[in-house]
């Protein structure tokens, strides 16, 4: 299939693919503060856990924490100079640890160096939580169901055939109440369902592969395919199989290539048959299923997702004859579409927008994993359900829509209304231009004719975005945060007040 | 074989590219010629359906080409005034692709590729990207993707724009022999290209056809001495 070929075999697009796979790998590696000897270091913390049982695990956990701590106070002891303040710490280290705390803190905490220490810590820090979240999550669940109980006696919650009340028990017959939750490796997957930038690099690639099917019109080439036989209906048939396949191949290179990348950085997946609630990320989602299931239908939803997202961009361009014109539309459609996903409040009635939401596909986990039942005419239905609900039957009317699009929109039509309107602006704009100098007449090339204002504004957005993102130096945070625990710990005294 | 045009009309807001415009084509070289602006390319555009009519038929063989839709469309070759081409496709491609649009099969395609570049003149230069092709070149090969499926009605707008001389002259010989047994239409508005390939000589002028007769009469009619005299003469004095 020539058209296949022209689109998915081009140099561009297998370019900017790599670029976006190097992009996220670079921002995988220099987002995690997490080296090599830490994951080491986790992988071997945690099979010791996987052999206990959760409450096992869980003192041996806290055991080998609180030998750390004390390691820190037993530091601080032997540096520091203050008489009172080095007897005050000799006295709390005492009670805890005996006369013999020396020997026996050193012993607890291991003879290992300093770094190695710290990765230590990280690694149970980071065990404890997972444990306690294991531990605590039939309760958490049990709650669900006691709130609901609870609720139902408020008045104003309980109306028969209110939304309130049907909320109420959808909630709690949607929630398990118990789960089978194993201890294991989760930063891959929870890298996986939290990541956007994944997701909105595969929908940069998806509208590029879009993008590729109006180049026939921006090399006037469109009056001599839409004059073929087969260049109408049909070539929007291959065009829609293309883009869908073009999709496949996109999300197993980035999401699935992202994927890869961490679990081999990070040792690996872990059980996939373990239950997906066994990972923190997942707490607020209600169905219980083996992490191999999961993986199967998030890949699944991706790609259908995205494709109807490139289906929906590309119906837009179609139905504008004016590329630039198009062009603008779909990006126009796109900001409010995101602006409606981004700020509508899930509190709000409106909310049914952010869910009926073309970004509601490319950011699906977001919907997924928080669990949101909407009030539709008075029945709670949940979020993500009504999001991926729609996918099939908008996808065969958007189909629909493209196929037929490509059949009826012809090349040579006449003037649009708002090119019209475009060329009344143009006309006081072009008196401005044509007073410019040399110097913002270049400003005028580059910035305007040439879409160099689109790089800036893109270079603004990574920038505020990537500010936003940067983490917090993790470690040092750690570090202070045992020390300042340390110091504190022991009877309040007037002191330890100050 | 026989592409009738019924009171054709075209708006294009209030300036009227076709103005009930109305001839018959028969198997030959009709020439259409017009200054720029006279509806030439509209008339083209509207027998491949890249535009919409507003009134009148088209009719190939008696049926409305709208009615026959595809079957219309495959008995069609057209090469349009503009010069657009995947760039990043070889020629042999290119013409590969308009192939599989034009719905031909593969073996029938690969047989009429390699025929049509050497009726172009284009067989050593088969696997360069078309991007790297002079107007020339790029005519040459826009000419042989018209010619795939051995078409009924050869449209050609503009052939020779753009090109020079001795390239104007090669083409106009490409065309003289592909035209056989066919109805080719070739707008221009440059006489010295069709002085010697035209069967008939059509002159348009403001969307409206303002007259239509064979070579001889065109040109004899008038008194001129040559097509352009006589299109100089005809078109003023209409």
């Amino acid at each position: 299939m020539r058209e296949g070929r022209r689109v998915l075999l081009a140099p561009k697009v297998w370019g900017l693919l790599a670029l976006l796979l190097a992009f996220n790998l670079v921002l995988a590696v220099t987002q995690d503060w997490r080296t090599g000897a830490y994951y080491d270091e986790y992988q071997s913390a945690l099979r010791a856990c996987q052999a206990l049982s959760t409450e096992e695990a869980m003192e041996s956990v806290e055991t080998e924490l609180s030998a750390f701590q004390a390691l820190s106070l037993l530091e601080w002891y032997e540096s520091e100079e203050d008489p009172e303040l080095k007897e005050h710490l000799r006295q709390q280290l005492e009670d805890s640890f005996g006369v013999d705390f020396e020997r026996r803190i050193r012993e607890s905490a291991g003879s290992e160096d300093e770094e190695r220490g710290a990765i230590r810590m990280e690694v149970l820090q980071t065990l404890q939580e997972q444990l306690q979240y294991i531990r605590d999550y039939p309760d958490y669940l049990l709650q669900v169901q006691d709130n609901a109980e609870m609720m139902k006696t408020w008045e104003i919650f309980n109306k028969e055939g209110g939304f309130s009340s049907r909320n109420i028990e959808k909630t709690a017959a949607d929630f398990p109440t118990s789960v089978e939750l194993r201890l294991d490796n989760d930063y891959a997957v929870t890298d996986l369902v939290t990541d956007t930038v994944g997701s909105y690099s595969l929908l940069v690639f998806t509208l590029f592969l879009t993008l590729q099917f109006l180049i026939e019109r921006k090399r006037g080439l469109w009056s001599l395919i839409h004059g073929a036989p087969e260049g109408r209906g049909r070539l929007a048939y291959k065009r829609g199989a293309i883009l869908l396949l073009g999709v496949v191949i996109g999300t197993l290179v980035l999401l699935g290539g992202k994927l890869l990348f961490v679990a081999l950085r990070s040792g690996g997946l872990g059980s996939l048959t373990r239950n997906v609630q066994s990972t923190m990320v997942f707490s607020d989602f209600p169905w219980v299923m083996p992490v191999w299931v999961f993986l199967i239908g998030f890949f699944l939803l991706k790609i259908l997702g995205m494709w109807l997202v490139g289906m929906a961009v590309w119906a837009i361009l179609q139905s504008v004859n004016h590329l630039p014109l198009a062009l603008c539309a779909a990006g126009i459609a796109l900001a409010g579409e995101y602006a409606l996903f981004r700020f509508i409040p899930d509190s709000y009635t409106i909310a049914i927008f952010r869910y009926v939401n073309l970004f509601a596909l490319v950011d699906v986990t977001s919907i997924a994993l928080h669990y949101l039942n909407l009030n539709l005419f008075g029945w709670p239905v949940q979020g993500f359900l009504l999001s991926i609900g729609l996918i099939p039957p908008v996808l065969a009317l958007l189909f629909g829509a493209n196929v037929l699009l490509t059949a009826r929109e012809k090349p040579v039509s006449r003037q649009n209304s708002l090119l019209a309107l475009a060329d009344r602006i143009r006309v006081p704009f072009s008196r401005f231009v044509s007073r410019l100098r040399l110097f913002g007449m270049e400003l005028y090339k580059i910035l305007w004719l040439q879409k160099g204002v689109l790089i800036v504004l893109l270079a603004a957005a990574f920038s505020f975005g990537f500010l936003e993102m940067q983490p917090p130096d993790e470690e040092l945070y750690d570090t202070e945060l045992s020390w300042i625990s340390a110091s504190m710990a022991g009877p309040i005294t007037e002191q330890t007040l100050e | 074989m026989q592409l009738e045009i019924d009171k054709l009309s075209k708006a294009y807001g209030e300036k009227l590219a076709q103005d009930g415009f109305t001839y018959s084509f028969h198997p030959g070289v009709s020439a259409i010629l017009g200054p720029n602006g006279a509806g030439k390319t509209t008339l083209m555009n509207l027998i491949t359906d890249c535009t919409k009519r507003q009134g009148g038929e088209i009719r190939y063989d008696g049926t409305d080409i709208l009615k026959l839709g595809k079957e219309f469309r495959q008995r069609l070759g057209f090469m349009p005034q503009s010069q657009g081409m995947y760039e990043q496709m070889t020629a042999q491609d290119f013409l590969a692709y308009m192939a599989e649009i034009k719905g031909l099969k593969k073996k029938t395609a690969a047989a009429q590729i390699r025929e049509l570049l050497s009726v172009v003149n284009l067989e050593k230069a088969a696997h360069q990207k078309v991007g790297s092709f002079s107007g020339g070149m790029r005519q040459r090969v826009l000419l042989a993707q018209a010619m795939l499926g051995s078409p009924e009605v050869l449209l050609l707008d503009e052939p020779t724009a753009g090109l020079d001389p001795e390239e104007r002259i090669r083409l106009r010989g490409y065309i003289e022999k592909l035209a056989a047994d066919r109805i080719v239409l070739i707008t221009t508005h440059i006489t010295s290209d069709v002085e010697t390939i035209a069967d008939e000589i059509l002159l348009m002028n403001h969307g409206k056809l303002l007259f239509a007769a064979k070579r001889g009469e065109f040109i004899s009619g008038c008194g001129a001495a040559s097509l352009e005299d006589a299109y100089i003469k005809r078109l003023h004095a209409l």
